[in-house]
């Protein structure tokens, strides 16, 4: 039995939500925090730095003795922020009482590993900036101590998730709180997962809705492809990021697109150091640049960012290798007279333009072996451009409206090539329904198949955010409506008919012809939105905060916003924290999100069924007839609509002599995730006399009609449902221990149990529906209810950070410990199992579960097929990789990285167990350096 | 490694035995594997006795044999593993495996009259066989008899399976099947129809996730028939097709020339049968044989019971499956008929050997009851690799009479069958 606990958490957020009536009439009492800010090697007061307080709008400059004051800020955990050019950023973590005054010097460097309390992981207490749900901050000193080529290597920090080496070898896909199941019913956990985090990159969603690039089941050849799962996360690097946001809780309403969380991406932007990074090791080589400055009195920043990588997969072995090419211009325009809405003076301008332009390229190249015959060989190139616009205009000292317009464009061009093989074997190219002469195949043949993709994105939104002081209580209130819009502009998948792609083209399971993209359908969407945040005291020195909203998901039918709806969905979020200390904090949340489905669900192409009428295989060619009937059903299902979930949450947050404890319990129900439903239908084949059927004559045969014989095949169309439930339970701990001081260390651990249930609702026909299906003196084959598929998993990551800021010296080792990885099919597997059968006419007959041991039955009791009886899971295992960081002369920094040290792998052949395989031992070299230390005439940015 | 005895007195007399040529008894050792302070296991000798079985004292006799075989083939395989060892009896008919691991042991022996030896014991050429499974003690005296049957001609038998396919390098991917075939030979003195025959798999003998050793023994320890439910029929009605003495049948999965899709591929267009399926080219010019198994010979994917190993195959008299009873369901779900031993005129056990699949998938034994292939299953001494040369198994030539062959039937398939090259459609391999 699998325990019920998070229902607790429901409960928790009631009793916090009650609260919220006896706490609206108390007004939090504002903190506030001075000092100054200084060097940290030379004690030097440093002006101009910008020191604010972290997801607000209070900021301060620091004059010319260094000197600082913010006020008013909202009682609860904050974080200090100072920022100025040539120095790294610096945070600092402080928790504000109502009415709490500090004093804090803030002391900067020009590397961030120079300065006393660095942090090179996830905080556990931080929030994602306008955002109450628990969320990790990855920010700018964590991301350049991590050894990451790309985004997904940023990741790695969150509690969860397993290491792995830099580069660009495999797609980068993420899943945030599921663990992989069994997959028997057709649908991987991750599928459902990977789709459901959203990704927003500088505000702008990342999307893999529109992705076509697929062979579909049954390819005997293949390249790399994203289609399947979420954004391929190799498109991002990580050297270009500023800071990232995890929200593993419940999202704010702003948010849509998404059934798990929400990553919110930041790339560096704004004034920033000209800086070059160079990354090696034995399969990857990576370089970026980095520079931004202002101009125009201040009025312009542009900033500009270029990353080239290399990663050769088998580097020695084969000539395959992936490579990467981004580049992004962002420009940052301040308009109008500048608006001051803090005591501190910080200026800003009435209207904020913030222009990007984006261009990443990817390619992947697996040339075929010369030294084997007709190698799989593939080539995929990607190539994608995003131009967005994003204006803020203040209204007045309190009101905001922004817009945010983007649009992207993909081009996807892959191309595979392989041989295969297969008897002499009749097929056809016809693409209409209809009996015609087909040829033969006879293998092998080289197939050879390209896919032309190209998913286009437009993305708007906008908002209306104000702060308003209501009912005694401070609100800030966003209202925003979100239009969008995703398609397909790519010609489409071709190959030669005669030689296809597909291993099992057998006439009675469907397959996939070539397919012009031209029939695909658009998916638009529109999600309209109110958001309020709430602080309020609740008397004492405890607080409350409270985010709640309402969003409306709307699928549309046609091409625009104004073709009628499809499906709606009203979402319902809330997230409560409550502080009865400033050294505790509760928090819980619950809501509703939804996803859409993607556009290969809502517009699958129509299946083929060619049944052999005549399979006349002569020694003489010339005397050789195939004769088939193709059928085709089309696959779409008009009712699919929002793939719908419900997010659970309920944790805590301690604060404690230096620690800091987070231990967050999750419950995440999906409903209507998309999987297959076989639906059954019946085709007729026929068979014929021939005509001139004398071996050795020269004469090609001719059918004699009508049909001599004919009987019905049952088929099953793989028709795209909302039949997925799945729920993700589990729990998250990430503990940030104080430094002890006498060895300069200081501990994090990261740990996550999760547990997942996953039910396609779909009826199970059985590994050997084929066999029934050509064996026609079967008269019915059983069928089964849907399994639940289990996936659990628990895993702890310990990191050990040793760090001497007067050396500028950090050493970071990290252990990660799998506990379990377990999947399992929790069903009946016995021979009274069935539940019913279907005909031969292709008709479903139920049999009730009393009847099942009925004489009349006996051919069904036979045990279930297709599905995984054993219990599988892996071995305990565990890794250790370390990391050695050091200043450098010029201000620059160097990281030598050993992954997976003791090169731990374990492989494991046994049917009860899961092969567990950390990839072997890596090392490399990663130089960060400034170039204004080398070319001081560069300046400052 | 340092082999260490339990008292230097003992090992003393332990290498007198050994270097005198013989160990009766106290065979058990220490063998230590780092020195003295290192892991200490017993390994023991296994004494192999061969002789021929009682029911055949008369040919002992004649050929001088009443002690033991000598000259015997003695193959030695611990299960789990692919080391074999190989041994030849003694005058006495013994042979002694040496520093054995106590565990479970497959053995078995053959032997072929040479020419001389049968011309002065004035008999035709004969072979023998048997094999057991035992388990060897780490205490005692282990010990095991071979009492070896002697061949007889028999009527029709199967005498040749292949089922060779290019590695996926050479040919490309997908399981390509279409070329395997089995060949039928007439072993006996007088023409036969093959009208209605039916030739079959036996239930595997595999451990998998879905078929458990335990589930299947009792069938396959049934002496009283085997047990199957893929099974072909020749056509016709009972005087259409003849296979005169020393004539071979071949019949194929698809009966075309399949060297155009890989020049090692045999020609099969010249068949004689041919087994077609749901969806390969069926070649008008060679008969089809007709299904009657309860599932289909030829699976929705391609494969067939022709590329399993750890299987038996059966010829039988003409029958009707559908008419039998069925007999027994496998974990998969599958029904059987069992074809009685009344019915049967030949079965074959094939089993290779390759270690990692064995401690994956074990092997079941007995894979056929006894009274039907006396090796329990004919185990092969071979291990298969990735990369197997193009090798059918095939059924030994024993002797030549009267211008024709005369095959080795000496009811031990590991003894009567070999793994040599292709040779669809042709005598067999000498």
């Amino acid at each position: 039995m699998i325990p019920r606990w998070p229902t607790v958490a429901v409960r928790s957020i009631a009793v916090l939500l009650g609260l919220l009536p006896l706490a609206t009439g108390l007004h939090a009492q504002g903190g506030t925090v001075s000092g100054r800010v200084l060097e940290s090697s030379t004690g030097r007061p440093i002006d101009g730095a910008v020191v604010s307080i972290e997801g607000s709008d209070i900021a301060a400059l620091s004059d010319s003795t260094g000197a600082y004051r913010l006020a008013d800020v909202p009682p609860g955990p904050q974080v200090i922020h100072v920022r100025r050019i040539g120095f790294a950023d610096l945070r600092v973590p402080l928790t504000f009482a109502p009415g709490a005054v500090f004093f804090r010097n803030l002391e900067i460097a020009t590397r961030a590993i120079e300065l006393e309390g660095l942090s090179v992981t996830v905080d556990p207490v931080s929030r994602a900036r306008g955002e109450l749900a628990t969320a990790s901050v990855i920010e700018l000193e964590a991301i350049q101590n991590q050894t990451a080529t790309s985004l997904a290597g940023i990741l790695e920090l969150l509690p969860g998730v397993p290491l792995e080496p830099p580069g660009l070898g495999g797609l980068q896909q993420f899943a945030l709180r599921s663990a992989a199941t069994s997959g028997s019913g057709g649908v991987r956990s991750n599928d459902l997962a990977s789709f459901g985090t959203v990704i927003i990159l500088d505000g702008i969603p990342v999307s893999n809705n529109a992705n076509l690039q697929s062979l579909g089941s049954g390819a005997g050849i293949g390249f790399t492809t994203s289609a399947r799962g979420g954004v391929d996360l190799r498109q991002i690097p990580a050297n270009t990021l500023e800071r990232v946001e995890v929200i593993r809780g419940l999202p704010s309403v702003r948010y849509g697109d998404l059934t798990q969380g929400a990553v919110i991406v930041d790339t560096r932007a704004g004034e920033v150091p000209p800086e070059v990074a160079a990354q090696f090791d034995a399969q990857t080589l990576e370089g970026t640049f980095l520079w931004g400055r202002g101009f125009g009195g201040e009025r312009h920043n542009l900033t500009l960012s270029l990353d080239a990588t290399r990663t050769r997969m088998q580097a020695g072995i084969s000539d395959d290798q992936a490579v990467r090419i981004a580049g992004q211009l962002s420009h940052r325009l301040g308009l109008g007279r500048p608006v001051s809405e803090n005591a501190a003076g910080l200026a800003r301008r009435k209207l904020t333009l913030d222009t990007r332009l984006d261009v990443f390229q990817l390619f992947e190249d697996l040339p075929q072996d010369p030294n084997i015959r007709g190698d799989l060989s593939s080539k995929v190139r990607d190539r994608g451009i995003r131009a967005s616009e994003r204006a803020r205009l203040w209204l007045g000292e309190d009101t905001r409206l922004s817009f945010t317009g983007s649009f992207t464009l993909f081009e996807q061009d892959a191309e595979t090539s392989g041989e295969l093989v297969r008897g002499a074997m009749p097929v056809t190219e016809r693409l209409t329904e209809g009996r015609q002469e087909g040829a033969f195949v006879l293998g092998p043949y080289t197939a050879d198949v390209e896919v032309d993709g190209g998913p286009r994105l437009f993305f708007g939104r906008l908002e209306l955010e104000t702060s308003r002081r209501l009912l005694g209580s401070d609100h800030r209130i966003r209202v925003g409506v979100e239009p969008r819009r995703e398609w397909n502009a790519g010609r489409g998948r071709f190959f030669d008919v005669s030689r296809p792609p597909y291993l099992t083209f057998t006439g009675v399971r469907g397959w996939s012809r070539p397919r012009s993209y031209e029939d695909v359908g658009d998916l638009v969407t529109s999600g309209w939105y109110v958001d309020d945040r709430v602080t309020v005291g609740l008397g004492g020195r405890s607080t409350l905060q409270l985010q709640g909203g309402l969003r409306l998901d709307l699928l549309h039918r046609g091409a625009t916003w104004f073709d009628g709806v499809r499906d709606a969905f009203l979402q319902p979020r809330t997230t409560v924290e409550v502080a009865p200390a400033p050294w505790l904090r509760l928090k819980g949340n619950w809501g509703r999100v939804a996803k859409t489905p993607t556009l290969n669900q809502l517009f699958p192409g129509p299946d083929y069924y060619d049944l052999i009428n005549v399979n006349y295989f002569a020694p003489d060619p010339a005397e050789r007839l195939a004769v088939l009937t193709t059928f085709i059903r089309d696959p779409t299902n008009a009712d699919l609509g929002w793939i719908r979930a419900t997010k659970t949450e309920a944790g805590f947050e301690v604060s404690l002599g230096g620690a800091e404890i987070s231990l967050t319990a999750f419950r995440d129900r999906i409903r209507g995730g998309v999987g297959i439903t076989p639906d059954t239908d019946i085709l007729l084949r026929e068979s014929f006399a021939l005509t001139d059927s004398i071996i050795g004559n020269g004469i090609k045969p001719m059918i004699i009609e009508p049909a001599t014989h004919a009987d019905t095949i049952p088929i099953l169309i793989q028709r795209p449902g909302n039949i997925v439930d799945q729920t993700n339970r589990g729990i998250e701990l990430i503990a940030a221990l104080p430094e002890l001081r006498p060895i300069r260390t200081r501990a994090l651990i990261t740990g996550a149990l999760v547990e997942t249930e996953q039910i396609v609702d779909a009826i199970d026909f059985g590994r050997d529906f084929g066999t029934f299906q050509i064996h026609e003196p079967d008269e019915r084959h059983p069928f089964w209810d849907p399994v639940t598929e289990v996936g659990k998993t628990a895993m702890v990551t310990y990191r050990l950070i040793h760090h001497q800021p007067e050396l500028g010296l950090v050493l970071t080792t990290t252990i990660q410990h799998n506990i379990t990885d377990e999947r399992f099919d929790a069903a009946a597997f016995d021979s009274l199992a069935f539940a019913g059968y279907i005909t031969r006419e292709g008709d479903l007959v139920r049999v009730p579960e009393a009847d099942r041991t009925l004489l009349a039955y006996d051919d069904l009791r036979v045990p279930r097929t297709g599905t995984t009886r054993t219990r599988r899971a892996s071995p305990a295992d565990w890794m250790l990789s370390f990391q050695v960081s050091k200043t450098l002369p010029l201000n620059g920094q160097v990281n030598l990285w050993f992954f997976n040290a003791f090169d731990r792998r374990g492989v494991v052949l046994r049917p009860d167990v899961l092969p567990r395989s950390y990839r072997s031992v890596r090392f490399g070299l990663e130089v960060l350096l400034p170039l204004r230390g080398i070319f001081p005439a560069l300046g400052g940015g | 490694m340092a082999v260490r005895s339990r008292a230097p007195a003992a090992a003393a007399a332990g290498l007198a035995l050994v270097l005198l040529g013989g160990v009766a008894c106290g065979t058990e050792r220490e063998v230590t594997g780092g020195g003295d302070d290192g892991p200490r296991v017993t390994v023991v000798t296994l004494t192999i006795h061969v002789r021929l079985q009682p029911s055949d004292a008369g040919l002992a006799s004649a050929l001088g044999w009443e002690d033991g075989v000598p000259g015997a083939r003695v193959s030695v395989l611990k299960s789990g593993t692919d080391e074999w060892i190989r041994l030849t009896t003694d005058a006495a008919g013994r042979a002694r495996a040496v520093d054995l691991l106590p565990g479970l042991y497959r053995v078995y022996a053959g032997r072929f009259l040479t020419p001389g030896e049968a011309a002065a014991a004035e008999i035709p050429v004969r072979s023998f066989g048997d094999g057991v499974t035992t388990q060897v003690a780490a205490r005692g005296e282990p010990s095991v008899e071979l009492e070896l049957a002697s061949d007889s001609p028999g009527s029709l038998v199967i005498s040749e399976i292949g089922d060779w396919t290019p590695p996926p390098w050479e040919l490309g991917e997908g399981s390509y099947s279409e070329a395997q075939y089995f060949e039928v030979y007439n072993n006996s003195e007088r023409t036969r129809f093959l009208d209605g025959m039916v030739f079959g798999a036996t239930v595997r003998g595999q451990e998998s996730i879905n078929g458990h050793c335990a589930h299947s023994q009792i069938v396959r320890a049934d002496s009283l028939g085997v047990y199957a439910f893929q099974m072909l029929a020749f056509p016709g009605r009972g005087g259409e097709y003849s296979i005169t003495p020393g004539e071979t049948r071949l019949v194929a999965i698809a009966a075309i020339d399949h060297t155009a899709i890989h020049p090692d591929l045999p020609d099969l267009s010249h068949a004689d049968f041919e087994v077609g399926g749901a969806f390969s080219a069926d070649n008008p010019a060679v008969p089809n044989m007709i299904d009657v198994g309860l599932e289909p010979f030829v699976h929705v994917v391609g494969l067939t019971p022709l590329g399993w190993w750890k299987i038996g195959f059966f010829l039988a008299r003409p029958f009707d499956p559908g008419a039998l009873p069925i007999m027994y369901r496998d974990l998969g779900g599958r029904d059987n008929v069992r074809v009685s031993r009344d019915l049967l005129l030949d079965v074959v056990g094939r089993a290779s050997v390759n270690a990692r699949l064995e401690r994956e998938r074990p092997a079941c034994v007995p894979l056929l009851h006894r009274d039907f292939d006396r090796y329990e299953g004919g185990f092969l001494s071979i291990a298969l690799g990735v990369e197997t040369p193009r090798l059918s198994f095939q059924r030994r030539v024993l002797r030549s009479e009267g211008g024709r062959d005369i095959l080795s039937n000496s009811n031990t398939s590991a003894v009567d069958f070999v793994l040599a090259d292709l040779t669809p459609g042709v005598q067999p391999w000498p």
